[in-house]
């Protein structure tokens, strides 16, 4: 029972909402409207990085791992995102 | 701890094992119809990290087993928790990789 306690029950649930969240994105959308497909990908990119960072911090436990740790686990999913989307949305 | 991490683990090692499945019937699909790494770029960067993804899973599994039989000793050292720490660690760093390789090959177009 002590695992249902756990915050990282919690995070898994939440991850399975946002995996939800990104079929919504990606199954709701018009197929012809360049514009709007352009904005249901950055969503699903965004979504996938947003779980990446609570996978870090919760699951790998680099939420209570030294500052250095902490500070590379969560600059890393907002850089790498960010160059991704980036290189998306504007190529 | 290490119960609650094994528990996580096992989940994501039955959520792999389905995707394993997954991947072998993708990859025979696209090999009938002539799609191969040098069909495109699309398809080699395809092959390329699904396939790399492949070995760390196989790898990830191989450490699972490991553990799963090193937890069922009489005694746990504390050289032993290093051990489940780094391999459940290891695990989830595999699983990452499938969050940001799955939208970027699936999902964005």
């Amino acid at each position: 029972m002590s695992l249902l306690r756990h915050p990282a029950t919690g995070v898994w649930l939440l991850l399975m909402l946002a995996t939800a969240l990104s079929w919504w994105f990606g199954t709701n959308h018009a197929p012809d409207a360049s514009q709007h497909l352009l904005r249901t990908t950055f969503m699903l990119g965004l979504i996938a990085f947003v779980k990446v960072s609570f996978v870090i911090m919760y699951f790998m436990e680099v939420r209570t791992a030294p500052w250095a740790l902490r500070m590379i686990g969560g600059v890393w999913p907002v850089a790498v995102g960010a160059a991704i989307l980036i290189v998306y949305v504007t190529a | 701890m290490p119960c609650a991490r094994s528990g996580r683990a096992w989940r994501g090692g039955v959520r792999c094992c389905s995707r394993w499945r997954f991947s072998a019937a993708e990859y025979s699909e696209k090999i009938g119809h002539d799609i191969t790494p040098v069909t495109n770029n699309f398809y080699m960067f395809y092959f390329m990290l699904t396939g790399i993804h492949f070995m760390h899973v196989l790898l990830g599994l191989g450490v699972l087993v490991f553990l799963w039989l090193r937890s069922r000793r009489a005694s746990i050292t504390p050289g032993d928790i290093v051990l489940f720490e780094s391999g459940a660690t290891f695990w989830h760093m595999v699983d990452l990789l499938w969050i940001v390789l799955f939208p970027l090959l699936y999902l964005m177009k």
